[in-house]
C-alpha cells in the first residue's frame, strides 16, 4: 500500500463506494455493440446511457414484436439513488491557471451537462462555452486512452516499471538533469505537490509555458508597484468603463464576473446607466457593448490613451506625471486625428466627471508601459479602492512564458536537462517561432508527457500517459478572486487514466495521502466543513489577500504609434482558444459570435484594408469563397482565407491562434496511424514570436479562392439585399439612445411597426393554466453563444460538418443574429439571440398534414418528432427560421464503435432525432415536465426561478429569462411588461411568447456620432 | 371474331370480376386492421425470466406491497426492479440453499447483475413517468393487470397511444383513492357506506370527487407530455 | 416539314367564313382506321429504329431515375440541395411543374367536348395520354421529397391505434386529395375513351397474343348500338365530373403557397393564376410532342394546321394572362405597402436570382406574343420552338416562387442561397425519362388519335358538305 501510491488513488472508486463505478469500469459498456441510433427514430439516448447505470440493455430481437430489452438493476442501489433520476454535483475546471466552479448533471453515474456553480462569485451560476462543450471533450473518443512507448501503445505497468528505475538515479542526484515543464495550474494542491516534488528532487527545475498569457498583464503591474498584482473590477459599481484594446467581456478570466456586473450597471436610468468606450483593433465584445467604439491599431492604442490623459490634463486639471501635452503627440494619425480627438475628449470629462465611479482596462495585447499607465490612471481617478481594487498576484514570482520556454531551451541545449516531464500543454505545436522547442526535445534522452490527449508533443516524447479528467478525479482550483473551488469525481476514468495528484506521486516515489485528504488538508477545512465544501465546490477560504500596494513614481510615457508596415495582431480564437479545443465539434461549428464562420480561421481585415489591396467583396451566391492572403511576418508566411470585417481597423490584420492541428483528433486534424484528417484551419504559430501579440508584417494577395462556412449570410451583399436589411435591423433590433427613452411610456417599442388590427382564420386557443414564456435583454446579450453551446449540450444537437454548413444545414436550434449598423469602417453591432418563438398562433402548425407540430395547454409549440414525415412544410412558413431539419443521418460516427462512449454523454430526457425529421426548440419540454411532475406530486404550485431552460441558466449577463407569463408576480411577466418589451413580427398576429427588451445605447451627448432613434430609418446598414 | 378468342364462360368471369375484387379488398382490410392492431401483437407477450420469480407467490399469497420492491415507483418515472440486495433482504434467511434462487445468489457475490427481460416495453419515445400516475390514484393493475395472480409476468393491456388517450380523455372511471393504489383487488363499490348500496350514480360521484381532489387533469392535445 | 395538307391551308385564300376541314385528304372511315392503327400495327411489321432509338435512351433515363431515388431513399433526401432557408427546392418545382402539364388533356377532353368543339377529337387522346403519363411524374416528386417516406401512408386518413387524424388544415392534405382524385378520373376518361378503338385494334390484329389483350381492355365491345348508347353516356358524364377538376387541382396545387405566410407565396391571385399557368404549359408540351409526332407518322391530314393554329391561340390568350398576373404580383406588392412584400419582388427581379425570373419573363409573356401573327402561327418549327420556350420558361416560374421567396424571407439573420446539387439535375431528367417512357409505349401499342371521334367528325363533315353543295 505505502509502497505503491498507485493503489492508494486507484481506491478512489472505492473511496465512492457506488457500484456501478465497478461496473463501468469492469465492463466495456455491454449491450452497446448492437446499437444503431441513426438509424432507429425517435431512439433516445436513455436506453444506451442507462446501461451503465442500472437499466436496460439491448438484447437480440427475441419476440414477435420490436427487439427485446434486458433490465439489468444494480445488485445494490445507493442510498439517494432513483434509476433515471439526476442528481448534481459541485466540479471544477481549470483553464490558464484560472479556475471556474460547475455543477454537473448526472444520470445514472454519468455527467451529461455542465452548469456554472452559484458558490462561485466568478461563475455566479453562468458559464462560458468552453465550460458548456467541456461535456462533448470528456466523452471524445479521442482522448488518449492508454499509455505509449514511442508512440506505441503500452500501460501504465510498464511505465511505472521504467519509471521507478529511473527515479533511483534521479533521486541520487536530487533530480539534476530533471526538468518539468508544465502548463500554469491555479490549484493550490497542484502547487503544493509541486513543491513537494521539487523538496525531493531539489536540482530538479519547474518550468511553466502557455502560448497566450497575460504575462503583459504581470509585467505592467511590476513596472507600476515593483511587484505583481492582481487587479480586481467591480462594474457594478462603474459608471464608465474604457477598455484600451480590451477583453473584459471577451477572453478575461473573470469575464462571466464582468457581463454579470455591467448588464446590472446599465439598466437604462438617466442618474445611473453606465457608458462604455471602446478602443481596439479588432472587433471584440468589449466593442461590441461600446457606446463608443473606436477602431484603431492597437501600435496607436497608447498613443490614443496619451491623448486622453493630455486632455484629462488640460480640461481638467488631471495632469498624471510623465504625460505628453498634445502638441508633442504624433500628427496627422490615427489616433490623433478629428475624430478621435472628439471622442478622447468626451472620455475625459467623463472620467473627471466621475472620479471613483470609472473603470480604465488595458487588454492583454497591450504593452507593460499601457497596463503600468492604466493602474496610474485608475489611481489617480480615485478609482482604487472603489472600482478596481488589488489582491495578492499568486504567479507573482514566475518569469513570464515566453523566458521561461527560452529558459527551458537553452538549458537544454547546453546539456542540463537529460529527463523532461511535460505535465500538459502542447508545446511542439503552440511554442515561439523564434525558439525551436522541437529540435530541443529530440535532445532530450527521457521524455514523459502527462496529457488528456496523445497530441503534438507526445508524439515527439518517448512517453506518453492520458491524465484523468477534472469530471474523473478529486482536483481543486482557485477562481480570479481567489475562491477556492472544490471539484469531486463524477464518474470513474473512462480509460485508465492518472490525475495530475497520481502523476506527482509516481514522479517523486514516495507515498502520497488520498487526493481528498490532500485537498481538504490545502484548504484547511475538516468533518462536516469538508463535507459541505465538497457538496457546494467551494472551500470557505479564501487564496487570495486584498492588498493596497503602493504606485512608485510614473515613469514617462511617450507613446509613438504603429509604423507605416502592416500591423498583424495575434490572439487566442474565440472558439478553440489556444488550439485545446481543436477536437471539439461543438465549438468548432460554434459560429464566431461576430464573423458567424465555422470550421476555420481567417485573416481579418477591414473593407478599407481590402480595397486597398484590390480584395473584391465576395457576394451573392459566391458569399462564402473567400479570397487568400499570405501574411508574412519577419520572413515566416501563412495563407489564409481573407475575411472582410467591418470595424476592424484599417491597415491591421488579425490572426486567431489554435487551428492547422495536425495531432488533435479525428474532428481537428490527425496525421498519425488510422485515418489521415486534414487540419481544420491555418496554424499562424510559425509567424509568432516569443511573447509577441503585436507584430509589423507585410501581406499579399495570392491566386484562388477558399470556401468558407458562414451560419448568416455574409454581411455585404449586392444592393438590393443590403437595402432590405437596413430596412428591417432597425425594426427586428429595436433600440433607442437614452435621452429619447422614457420609461413611463408602456409598449413604446411595440408600437414601432404600425398595423392594422390583428383577426384570426382560426379560433384562437386560450390558455389556463401556466403559459411559459421568455425574455431576451438586448442591451445585455454580447452575442458570446454560451447560450447555444448551452443548448446544444441539453438538447442532443448534432454537428453537421463543414460541407454541410455551408449548404446551409446547422442544427442550432438558437442561433444568433448579428446585425451591423452604421458607417462600415466603424458600425455599431447588434446581435439578436433566436429561438423557436413558441408562437401562440403558429404558422408551422396549421400546415403540417401529420399534426406532427401542435399546441400543448401551457402554450408550447410542441415538436413530436416521431411522428413527423419531414415534409419541411413547417419550415417554410416559421417566418423565424428556427426549425432544423435532419437532412442527412448527422449521428453516423456512432455507427463506429470507436465512437460508442459518445453515447455516454447524451441527455436521456431528449429523443435524438433520426434523418428525416424536423426539430426545434422548446423550451427545455423535458425540464419543464420534471418540474411540473414533481410540483404535482407534492400538491404545491410551481414556483417562479424553479424551471431554468439551458439558455437561459448558461447566459453571463443573465439576459435570458424564462417563466410563467399566466403568473403576474412572476419575472418573465415583469420584464414582458417592461417598457422596453416588444415582440418581433408581431404584426403577422404570430402571438410570440418570445418577447425582446430593446438596446438601450448611452452616447455621450458631447459626440455626435450617436445611435439613429427612429426604428425605421435607424441602420443605414453599411455600403 | 370476339367468341373465337374468348370463350363465352369469360362473360360470367367478367360480370363477376367488380365483386370479387371488392371482396378481396375487404378481405385484406380487415386481415391488415386486426391482424396488426396492438391488441393482437402485444397483449400476452410473457419472455421466461432468468429467475423462477412468482409475482403470484409474493405479491399474492404472502401479499407484500408492490412499493416493497418497486420502490422508486412513487419518486421517479421507473419503478425500478428491485436490486438484488432486496431479494437477499429476505433469502439470505430463508430458502437459502434453493437451487431456483441459484441466479440471485450468484448475483450477489459476483456483482454481476440479473438479466431480467423486459415485459411492459414503450418505445424510447414515449416518456412514461410512474409517479405522476400512482400519486393521483391511478392503480397498477389498470395497466398491469393482476399480476398477483401471475407465475410469470405478462402484458395484459395493449400499452397503446390510442389506449393511453381513452384513459387520459376519462379518468374518472380509473381513479382510486392512493391509499388503494398497490391494493389489486379494490373496487369502487368498496368505498360505499356500510348498508348503502351501489348505484351507477355513486360511481360517478367518487370518479368526480377523486379528480377534484387531486386536480387531475391529463393532459390530452399536449403532445408533449409525452413525447419531447 | 410543313406536308401537303399544311401548304394547301396555307395557300389557301384569305376567307374567314370558310374554315379549313378538320379531316383532310379525302379520308374515309377505312384509311383513318389505317391511318392510326398503321401507327402502331406498323411497328409489328417493321420495327422502326427511330423508335427503339428513343425508347432505349428513355428507358435508360428512366433506370437512372430509379438508382437516383434508390440512393435518395438510402442517404436522405439531403442528396438534393434543399437547406435552411429552402427547405423546398427541386422536387416540388419539378412536381408543380408536371402537374401543370397535366392540365391540356382533361381540359381537351372533358371541357372542349361539353363546348362540343369539334376540332379537339384530332388531338384529345394524345392529351389526356400526356395528361395520365404527366401525372404519374407530378406524382412522383411529393412523395420522394418527404424526410421520412416509409410513413408517407400517415398522410391519408387512415384510423389507427393512435388514435391520430392527419391535420386536415393543411394544405399538403388537400394536394393530396386533389391530385389523386384527378389522375383517377383523368384515367378512367381516358380508358373510356380508349374502349371502342381498341376494339378495332383487336378486331385488326393478325396476332394471337395483340388479340388477346387488346380483348382484355376493350372487355368485350362489339360497336352494337346499345354499347355506343352507354358509351355515350358515361363518356358525358365523366366529361361532367372531370372538368371542375381541372379548375380544382392547380387551385389547389397553388393553396400550397398561398395559404403559406412567405411573402411572395401569401397571395389570393395564385389561383386564377396557376390555372391559367397549367394550360398554358399544358398546351405548350402537346404541341411539342404532337408536332413530331404527326410529321413522323404521317398525321398531317387529321392533326392539321388548324389543330395547331387553335392551340397556339389558346398559348397566346393563356400566356398573356400569366403576364398579366405577373405584372399584378408586383403592382400589389407595391400597392399592399407590405415591405416584406415589396422587397421579395425586388429581390426576384434585381436580387440574386434575377437570371432565373428574367428568363421565366422572357419565355412565358414575350415568346407566346409572337402567336400574334399568323405567319407565325403557321410556320410549324417556329410554333414548336416557341413551344419549348414555353415549357422552360413554366419550370422557371415555379422555381422563382418556391426558391427565390423562400432563399430571403423575414429575418436577413436567416438568408441563404440556394444552390442546385448533381442530383437535383438528374431527378429532373429522370421525370422526363419517366414521362417518354411510358408516352413512346403510348404511341406504339395504343391509338394515338380518338379514330371514332374522328370517324364521328368526318361523318358531319361530308354530312355538311353534302348539304350546302360544298364550296370547292
Amino acid at each position: 500500500m505505502q509502497s505503491n501510491p498507485k493503489k492508494h488513488w486507484r481506491s478512489l472508486a472505492e473511496l465512492d463506494g457506488s457500484p456501478e463505478f465497478k461496473d463501468l469500469v469492469a465492463k466495456e459498456f455491454p449491450g452497446l455493440a448492437d446499437q444503431d441510433i441513426g438509424e432507429m427514430d425517435g431512439v433516445t439516448r436513455r436506453r444506451f446511457l442507462q446501461v451503465m447505470g442500472a437499466s436496460m440493455a439491448l438484447a437480440g430481437a427475441t419476440s414477435c414484436r420490436w427487439e427485446a430489452e434486458e433490465i439489468l438493476p444494480l445488485t445494490s442501489r445507493p442510498e439517494n439513488r432513483v434509476p433515471g433520476k439526476a442528481l448534481h454535483y459541485a466540479s471544477a475546471l481549470q483553464r490558464s491557471g484560472h479556475g471556474v466552479g460547475v455543477t454537473l448533471t448526472s444520470y445514472d453515474g454519468r455527467p451529461i451537462k455542465v452548469e456554472g456553480n452559484p458558490n462561485d462569485p466568478i461563475s455566479g451560476g453562468s458559464t462560458d462555452v468552453f465550460a458548456q462543450a467541456e461535456i462533448l471533450s470528456f466523452y471524445d473518443p479521442d482522448r488518449s486512452r492508454t499509455p505509449l512507448q514511442g508512440g506505441v501503445a503500452t500501460d501504465f505497468a510498464a511505465f511505472d516499471a521504467f519509471w521507478d528505475a529511473h527515479i533511483k538515479g534521479l533521486k541520487g542526484t536530487k533530480g539534476a538533469g530533471m526538468a518539468f515543464l508544465a502548463e500554469p495550474s491555479g490549484s493550490p494542491t497542484d502547487s503544493f505537490l509541486q513543491t513537494q516534488a521539487l523538496k525531493s528532487l531539489k536540482s530538479a527545475r519547474w518550468f511553466e509555458y502557455e502560448p497566450v498569457s497575460r504575462d503583459n498583464e504581470l509585467e505592467g503591474a511590476r513596472l507600476a508597484f515593483g511587484d505583481a498584482y492582481r487587479t480586481q473590477y467591480n462594474l457594478a459599481a462603474a459608471k464608465v468603463v474604457v477598455s484600451f484594446d480590451g477583453d473584459l467581456f471577451t477572453s478575461h478570466p473573470a469575464q462571466l464576473k464582468h457581463n454579470r456586473d455591467w448588464a446590472a450597471a446599465r439598466q437604462p436610468n438617466a442618474e445611473s446607466m453606465g457608458r462604455m468606450y471602446t478602443v481596439e483593433s479588432r472587433f471584440t465584445t468589449d466593442g461590441g457593448m461600446a457606446d463608443h467604439r473606436v477602431p484603431m491599431r492597437s501600435g496607436d492604442v497608447p498613443v490614443f490613451l496619451a491623448l486622453v490623459e493630455a486632455f484629462l490634463a488640460e480640461d481638467h486639471s488631471l495632469a498624471l506625471d510623465g504625460g505628453v501635452d498634445r502638441a508633442d503627440l504624433p500628427k496627422a494619425h490615427a489616433a490623433t486625428d478629428a475624430a478621435a480627438q472628439k471622442v478622447a475628449k468626451a472620455i475625459a470629462k467623463d472620467l473627471a466627471n466621475n472620479s471613483g465611479r470609472s473603470v480604465l482596462a488595458a487588454g492583454p495585447n497591450q504593452s507593460a508601459e499601457v497596463h503600468a499607465r492604466i493602474h496610474h490612471l485608475n489611481a489617480k481617478l480615485g478609482n482604487v479602492g472603489r472600482t478596481v481594487t488589488y489582491t495578492e498576484e499568486p504567479a507573482a514570482k514566475r518569469p513570464t512564458h515566453a523566458q521561461a520556454m527560452r529558459d527551458l531551451v537553452a538549458a537544454i541545449s547546453a546539456g542540463e536537462v537529460n529527463t523532461l516531464v511535460i505535465i500538459e500543454g502542447n508545446a511542439a505545436y503552440d511554442a515561439p517561432a523564434d525558439v525551436d522547442f522541437k529540435a530541443a526535445l529530440a535532445k532530450v534522452e527521457h521524455t514523459v508527457h502527462l496529457s488528456l490527449y496523445a497530441n503534438e508533443t507526445s508524439a515527439l516524447c518517448g512517453w506518453h500517459l492520458p491524465r484523468a479528467h477534472a469530471f474523473e478525479a478529486w482536483g481543486d482550483a482557485m477562481a480570479w478572486d481567489g475562491t477556492h473551488l472544490i471539484g469531486q469525481p463524477t464518474i470513474a476514468p473512462l480509460w485508465g487514466a492518472r490525475s495530475f495528484g497520481e502523476f506527482m506521486a509516481t514522479m517523486i516515489g514516495g507515498n502520497m495521502p488520498a487526493a481528498d485528504k490532500m485537498i481538504a488538508k490545502v484548504a484547511r477545512v475538516t468533518g462536516k466543513d469538508w463535507r459541505k465544501a465538497v457538496h457546494d465546490g467551494v472551500a470557505p477560504k479564501s487564496l487570495l489577500k486584498a492588498k493596497t500596494p503602493a504606485l512608485k513614481a510614473p515613469s514617462s510615457f511617450r507613446p509613438v504609434g504603429a509604423g507605416d508596415a502592416m500591423e498583424i495582431t495575434f490572439s487566442a480564437d474565440t472558439k478553440v482558444l489556444d488550439g485545446r479545443f481543436a477536437n471539439s465539434a461543438w465549438l468548432q461549428e460554434l459560429p464566431d459570435f461576430m464573423t458567424k464562420l465555422t470550421w476555420d480561421n481567417v485573416a481579418m481585415i477591414a473593407p478599407a484594408t481590402a480595397k486597398k489591396l484590390g480584395i473584391e467583396i465576395p457576394v451573392g451566391s459566391t458569399a462564402n469563397e473567400a479570397s487568400l492572403l499570405s501574411v508574412t511576418v519577419d520572413g515566416k508566411s501563412a495563407t489564409l482565407p481573407v475575411y472582410i470585417m467591418p470595424g476592424q481597423a484599417k491597415d491591421s490584420i488579425a490572426l486567431a491562434f489554435g487551428y492547422g492541428r495536425t495531432r488533435a483528433g479525428v474532428i481537428g486534424g490527425w496525421d498519425g496511424e488510422g485515418d489521415q484528417v486534414d487540419p481544420v484551419g491555418v496554424d499562424v504559430y510559425p509567424l509568432r514570436k516569443a511573447g509577441v501579440f503585436v507584430a509589423a508584417g507585410s501581406v499579399k494577395p495570392t491566386p484562388g479562392k477558399y470556401p468558407l462556412a458562414m451560419t448568416q449570410e455574409h454581411h455585404l451583399m449586392d444592393p438590393i439585399g443590403m437595402a432590405g436589411v437596413a430596412e428591417r435591423t432597425g425594426v427586428l433590433l429595436r433600440e433607442e439612445n437614452l435621452e429619447e427613452f422614457d420609461p413611463k411610456a408602456n409598449d413604446h417599442f411595440r408600437h414601432a411597426v404600425h398595423h392594422p388590427k390583428l383577426e384570426s382564420l382560426w379560433e384562437e386557443k386560450s390558455y389556463e393554466g401556466n403559459a411559459w414564456g421568455l425574455s431576451i435583454d438586448l442591451g445585455a446579450c454580447n452575442g458570446c453563444n454560451a447560450c447555444v453551446v448551452a443548448c446544444q449540450a441539453e438538447n442532443n444537437i448534432p454537428t453537421v460538418g463543414k460541407t454541410q454548413v455551408i449548404h446551409g444545414r446547422e442544427m442550432h436550434w438558437m442561433r444568433i443574429d448579428r446585425y451591423f449598423a452604421g458607417d462600415m469602417d466603424a458600425p455599431e453591432m447588434g446581435a439578436q439571440p433566436v429561438n423557436c418563438q413558441q408562437c401562440e398562433m403558429a404558422p408551422c402548425e396549421q400546415v403540417c398534414p401529420v399534426a406532427a407540430t401542435t399546441h400543448s395547454d401551457d402554450g408550447l409549440n410542441d415538436m413530436v418528432y416521431n411522428r413527423c414525415v419531414g415534409t419541411r412544410y413547417c419550415a417554410n412558413n416559421c417566418p423565424f427560421k428556427v426549425r432544423r431539419f435532419n437532412y442527412l443521418n448527422f449521428h453516423k460516427e456512432f455507427k463506429d464503435p470507436h465512437n460508442e462512449v459518445a453515447k455516454l454523454g447524451f441527455n436521456p430526457e431528449v429523443t435524438v432525432r433520426s434523418r428525416g425529421v424536423m426539430e426545434k426548440c422548446t423550451y427545455c419540454v423535458q425540464r419543464i415536465n420534471e418540474k411540473k411532475i414533481e410540483a404535482k406530486n407534492a400538491g404545491r404550485p410551481i414556483a417562479d426561478g424553479s424551471i431554468v431552460t439551458a439558455c437561459a441558466q448558461a447566459c453571463p449577463p443573465q439576459a435570458i429569462v424564462f417563466g410563467d407569463k399566466a403568473d403576474p408576480t412572476s419575472a418573465v411577466s415583469k420584464l414582458h411588461n417592461n417598457p422596453r418589451a416588444y415582440e418581433m413580427l408581431a404584426e403577422l398576429n404570430l402571438k410570440p411568447r418570445n418577447s425582446f427588451l430593446a438596446k438601450i445605447r448611452n452616447p455621450h451627448p458631447d459626440l455626435a456620432m450617436a445611435a439613429p432613434t427612429d426604428e425605421t430609418t435607424s441602420h443605414e446598414g453599411g455600403h | 371474331m370476339f367468341g373465337n378468342v374468348f370463350p363465352a364462360w369469360t362473360t360470367k368471369v367478367r360480370d363477376l370480376l367488380p365483386i370479387a375484387l371488392g371482396g378481396g379488398g375487404l378481405y385484406v382490410a380487415t386481415i391488415v386492421t386486426f391482424g396488426f392492431s396492438a391488441e393482437t401483437i402485444n397483449v400476452g407477450f410473457q419472455p421466461d425470466q432468468p429467475v423462477a420469480y412468482s409475482h403470484k407467490l409474493h405479491a399474492g399469497e404472502l401479499g407484500i406491497d408492490c412499493r416493497y420492491c418497486h420502490n422508486t415507483v412513487d419518486r421517479g418515472a421507473k419503478a425500478a426492479i428491485p436490486p438484488t440486495q432486496t431479494c437477499m433482504n429476505c433469502h439470505d434467511k430463508i430458502w437459502t440453499d434453493r437451487a431456483t434462487l441459484e441466479p440471485v445468489r450468484q448475483s450477489m457475490e459476483t456483482g454481476e447483475p440479473i438479466h431480467w427481460n423486459r415485459v411492459h416495453d414503450l418505445p424510447d419515445y414515449a416518456f412514461f413517468n410512474h409517479s405522476a400516475h400512482v400519486t393521483r390514484g391511478v392503480g397498477c393493475v389498470e395497466c398491469h393487470g393482476r399480476v398477483d395472480q401471475m407465475d410469470v409476468v405478462r402484458q395484459v393491456e395493449p400499452l397503446s397511444m390510442g389506449w393511453c388517450l381513452d384513459c387520459h380523455r376519462n379518468p374518472e372511471p380509473r381513479l382510486r383513492p392512493p391509499s388503494e393504489v398497490t391494493n389489486m383487488t379494490w373496487k369502487p363499490e368498496d368505498e360505499k357506506a356500510p348498508g348503502t348500496t351501489w348505484t351507477p350514480e355513486d360511481q360517478k360521484a367518487l370518479g368526480a370527487a377523486l379528480r377534484e381532489a387531486r386536480d387531475i387533469n391529463p393532459p390530452v392535445t399536449a403532445c408533449s407530455a409525452c413525447h419531447r | 416539314m410543313s406536308s401537303q395538307y399544311d401548304l394547301q391551308i396555307i395557300q389557301a385564300p384569305e376567307d374567314p367564313t370558310v374554315r379549313p376541314d378538320l379531316v383532310m385528304g379525302g379520308a374515309t372511315f377505312a384509311s383513318i382506321d389505317d391511318a392510326v392503327a398503321g401507327v402502331a400495327e406498323g411497328f409489328l411489321e417493321k420495327p422502326s429504329l427511330v423508335w427503339y432509338a428513343m425508347f432505349g435512351g428513355a428507358l435508360s433515363i428512366l433506370a437512372m431515375l430509379g438508382a437516383v431515388v434508390a440512393y435518395l431513399l438510402w442517404t436522405g433526401v439531403g442528396v438534393w440541395g434543399n437547406q435552411s432557408p429552402v427547405f423546398w427546392g427541386w422536387p416540388i418545382v419539378n412536381f408543380v411543374f408536371w402537374v401543370g402539364i397535366a392540365h391540356a388533356g382533361t381540359l381537351i377532353s372533358a371541357i372542349l367536348f361539353l363546348l362540343k368543339q369539334d376540332w379537339r377529337t384530332g388531338i384529345n387522346r394524345f392529351a389526356e395520354a400526356m395528361t395520365i403519363f404527366a401525372v404519374a411524374c407530378a406524382g412522383l416528386f411529393p412523395a420522394i421529397h418527404v424526410g421520412r417516406i416509409w410513413l408517407v401512408y400517415w398522410l391519408f386518413p387512415i384510423p389507427n391505434q393512435m388514435s391520430m387524424w392527419p391535420n386536415f388544415r393543411s394544405p399538403l392534405l388537400w394536394d393530396v386529395f386533389a391530385v389523386s382524385t384527378y389522375a383517377t378520373i383523368s384515367l378512367l376518361f381516358w380508358y373510356m375513351g380508349l374502349i371502342p378503338d381498341l376494339a378495332t385494334f383487336r378486331d385488326r390484329s393478325t396476332s394471337k397474343l395483340r388479340k388477346v389483350l387488346y380483348g382484355l381492355f376493350s372487355i368485350g365491345w362489339t360497336g352494337s348500338s346499345r354499347h355506343w348508347h352507354r358509351y355515350e353516356k358515361a363518356y358525358l358524364i365523366l366529361a361532367g365530373l372531370a372538368t371542375p377538376l381541372v379548375l380544382s387541382v392547380h387551385t389547389v396545387v397553388s393553396f400550397d403557397f398561398a395559404v403559406a405566410q412567405l411573402p411572395g407565396w401569401h397571395s389570393t391571385i395564385f389561383p386564377p393564376y396557376f390555372v391559367a399557368g397549367a394550360i398554358f404549359s399544358g398546351f405548350a408540351m402537346v404541341l411539342t410532342l404532337m408536332i413530331p409526332v404527326r410529321s413522323i407518322f404521317g398525321l398531317q391530314h387529321i392533326v392539321t394546321l388548324r389543330h395547331l393554329d387553335v392551340m397556339t391561340k389558346i398559348i397566346l390568350a393563356t400566356g398573356s394572362m400569366v403576364g398579366y398576373a405577373y405584372a399584378m404580383e408586383f403592382f400589389i406588392a407595391w400597392y399592399s405597402g407590405n415591405p416584406y412584400e415589396r422587397f421579395v419582388f425586388e429581390n426576384r427581379a434585381f436580387g440574386p436570382y434575377w437570371w432565373a425570373y428574367w428568363t421565366m419573363v422572357s419565355c412565358n409573356v414575350i415568346s407566346p406574343q409572337l402567336f400574334w401573327f399568323k405567319k407565325i402561327r403557321q410556320n410549324i418549327v417556329l410554333v414548336w420552338v416557341i413551344s419549348i420556350f414555353v415549357n422552360i420558361g413554366m419550370w422557371f416560374e415555379r422555381f422563382v416562387i418556391t426558391c427565390t421567396s423562400l432563399s430571403r424571407d423575414f429575418l436577413p439573420g436567416s438568408w441563404g442561397y440556394f444552390k442546385p446539387t448533381a442530383f437535383d439535375f438528374l431527378t429532373l431528367l429522370g421525370s422526363f425519362g419517366l414521362f417518354f417512357t411510358l408516352f413512346l409505349l403510348f404511341i406504339r401499342f395504343l391509338p394515338i388519335i380518338a379514330i371514332s371521334e374522328i370517324k364521328g367528325i368526318l361523318q358531319k363533315q361530308n354530312h355538311n358538305k353534302a348539304s350546302q353543295g360544298g364550296h370547292h
